[in-house]
């Protein structure tokens, strides 16, 4: 009896399955048109030539683009660097701050209600293109007008010198820069905060733990998966920007240049790249998430 | 009865007496204690803090807003950094000639509403098809998803282009833009998917086991007690999806080139190049680019600014969002806390 409820359940599970492809059907239709064809199609681009440009006809010269990019191209490689170089510098600085506002604005104080809006007001101007193109207007680099929010005294900087006033500026460019690139990685933080059992905050306070202490030891243990979350997402975000360079590039090459198969090679060297850094930190993320199921 | 009234009138007036007694002596406390004082200099610090990073972060709208209302002799003039000198519409009204507001308005509107819809059905549907089924592949298939994220749409937007132009017909259509939408692509699709799918994972399956013995078919059960149940990760979607749709430029500057089919952000850059041209023209004197009366031309070569007048189309542009966004905000918030991003 027993061993045919079994039979009986896992034909039940075996249906159930398969019913699963049903749900994603749609999806499935959708990586077929929408991803797997274009990925493919720039993948057969980046490897040959194209002869006539109406049917994207090409012919086949292996990897001669791709040597092109590492041997000929005189800006590729200097500005991959830099985008690896800013990314790794901002995504530290983005979660930290990201954090710290959401840490601040979780804390019970007054107009709660304002300052989250506030501090979520640079997603809804619509992120980089609008401080680019309409800010950065006025001066050559679009940062510095927004630095000057928070802009030192004339005098303090004449009197310190130029290097110094350099650092500085620049210093205050990238935070704030950085303060407005954060929004939906601070509402991601503020909602994690607010999940957190403020029984965990007491208990903790009545053994005599300080706020710092309870910050490390409560706060952050807990906002694991949001910051690998956040992680990929800004790792996203700044790889799609517009102010990245090697966006640029593709696309200035994609549209003016017309320069297809170069471009796609472009491409993929870029998302390999990409997809090595995000792999690494999901596989991260797997292995947290188990080593934690093994602790309960 | 009269004895036991006077009673507690007099116990009661000693009450009053000694609440005033305790009050006043509070009102004399000045000697605050050491944790007191130090409670209020970390408010004091807190509140600062806050005033001072939230004006990192007004900074930009506050200098557009005010940019849009100054003329040419504002800019000319050094010691005005904030505040004009006088409020001049003219901007707006030009803005909104140029932009040809209304078009683009209902253009963005189209756009955004149908994606919107697309990106809630498709990737309530698929999310829920990943989280609770485990048909042969799911790890794999999820993969995909995570790929379609992390994929700039840049990197392959040519053989897409080429693909709805020349393999299905589809020349100047908004069809590209929306369509993807409801199978799960489009902007940032994966991203819903993924979190529709983390809701999921962690939902009970007693509510759809229920309805399923109850007799309610899966379409009904999907519409009828599962989107209402995510509602929060609904909501999250239609925020993130509809800011991010009225606010992107790209896949209309691919895919749109009529002046009809022109959204509103995609105007923008545009409307640039549009009022360089005018100068250029009306400064060399040939009016044959200029739409506007000659009144209007003599005062937009003596007094406007080019960038006052961008600045002017940004705040109208982005006006709906905020209108709408603000009517969300609480809501969205709350998305965000119970649908708890997790991994």
């Amino acid at each position: 009896m027993n061993g045919r409820i079994k039979i009986l359940n896992k034909k039940i599970h075996v249906k159930n399955e398969y019913e699963g492809y049903l749900y994603i059907l749609p999806w499935l239709i959708g990586t077929i048109l929408f991803f797997c064809y274009p990925v493919y199609k720039t993948v057969v681009i980046s490897l040959s030539r194209i002869t006539t440009y109406t049917g994207l006809v090409t012919e086949w010269i292996g990897l001669e683009n791709y040597k092109r990019i590492f041997t000929r191209d005189v800006s590729f490689l200097p500005n991959f660097i830099t985008v690896i170089k800013d990314t790794f510098i901002n995504i530290p600085l983005i979660l930290v701050f990201a954090l710290f506002i959401a840490v601040i604005v979780d804390k019970d104080i007054k107009w709660k209600g304002f300052f989250r809006g506030i501090f979520i007001l640079p997603f809804l101007l619509g992120s980089g293109y609008i401080f680019k193109t309409v800010i950065g207007i006025e001066v050559d680099e679009g940062v510095t007008t927004v630095s000057q929010g928070i802009n030192l005294p004339a005098p303090i900087l004449a009197y310190m010198g130029a290097r110094f006033t350099q650092v500085i500026r620049i210093f205050l460019d990238r935070i704030s820069l950085i303060l407005l690139k954060s929004p939906i990685q601070t509402i991601v933080f503020l909602g994690a905060l607010q999940s957190i059992p403020v029984s965990l905050y007491e208990s903790a306070k009545c053994d005599g733990a300080t706020e710092w202490e309870m910050f490390w030891k409560i706060t952050l243990p807990s906002l694991v998966n949001q910051i690998l979350f956040n992680i990929i997402f800004t790792l996203v975000e700044s790889f799609t920007d517009l102010s990245n360079p090697v966006i640029d590039s593709i696309m200035g090459a994609w549209f003016t240049d017309k320069n297809y198969e170069y471009t796609a090679a472009m491409g993929w060297v870029y998302l390999l790249f990409i997809t090595l850094v995000s792999a690494i930190i999901f596989v991260i993320w797997g292995h947290m998430n188990k080593t934690k199921k093994e602790q309960y | 009865m009269d004895r036991v009234n006077a009673i507690i009138n007099k116990q009661f007036r000693n009450m009053k007496q000694f609440n005033l007694s305790l009050k006043l002596n509070n009102k004399n406390m000045f000697n605050f204690s050491k944790a007191k004082v130090l409670y209020y200099v970390r408010r004091f610090l807190l509140y600062l803090l806050l005033l001072d990073l939230s004006y990192v972060f007004i900074y930009p709208v506050i200098h557009m807003v005010i940019t849009s209302f100054k003329n040419m002799q504002d800019f000319m003039d050094i010691t005005i950094r904030w505040i004009p000198n006088r409020v001049f519409y003219e901007n707006y009204k030009l803005a909104l000639t140029l932009l040809d507001y209304k078009t683009g308005f209902f253009n963005s509107l189209i756009i955004t509403v149908l994606c919107t819809t697309g990106h809630l059905i498709s990737s309530s549907f698929i999310g829920y098809g990943f989280a609770r089924y485990k048909f042969p592949g799911h790890n794999f298939l999820f993969g995909i998803v995570i790929l379609s994220i992390i994929i700039p749409v840049q990197v392959i937007i040519v053989p897409l282009f080429y693909e709805f132009t020349q393999l299905f017909r589809l020349l100047d259509s908004r069809i590209p833009i929306i369509l993807p939408t409801f199978f799960g692509y489009g902007l940032r699709g994966g991203l819903y998917v993924f979190l529709f799918r983390q809701y999921f994972i962690n939902l009970p399956k007693e509510l759809e086991e229920a309805a399923k013995i109850d007799g309610c078919g899966k379409i009904r059960t999907h519409f009828k007690i599962i989107l209402p149940v995510a509602a929060s990760v609904c909501m999250v979607t239609v925020v993130l999806s509809m800011v991010w749709h009225w606010n992107d430029h790209f896949e209309p500057r691919v895919y749109l080139f009529t002046p009809k089919k022109q959204t509103l952000m995609h105007g923008l850059p545009k409307l640039f190049a549009d009022l360089e041209k005018i100068k250029e023209s009306l400064l060399s004197g040939d009016k044959s680019k200029v739409t506007f009366s000659d009144e209007m031309a003599e005062k937009f070569l003596k007094e406007v600014s080019i960038n006052a007048v961008l600045m002017a189309a940004v705040n109208v542009s982005i006006l709906p969002v905020l209108i709408v966004y603000s009517f969300l905000q609480k809501k969205f918030v709350q998305g965000i806390e119970s649908a708890g991003i997790k991994g």
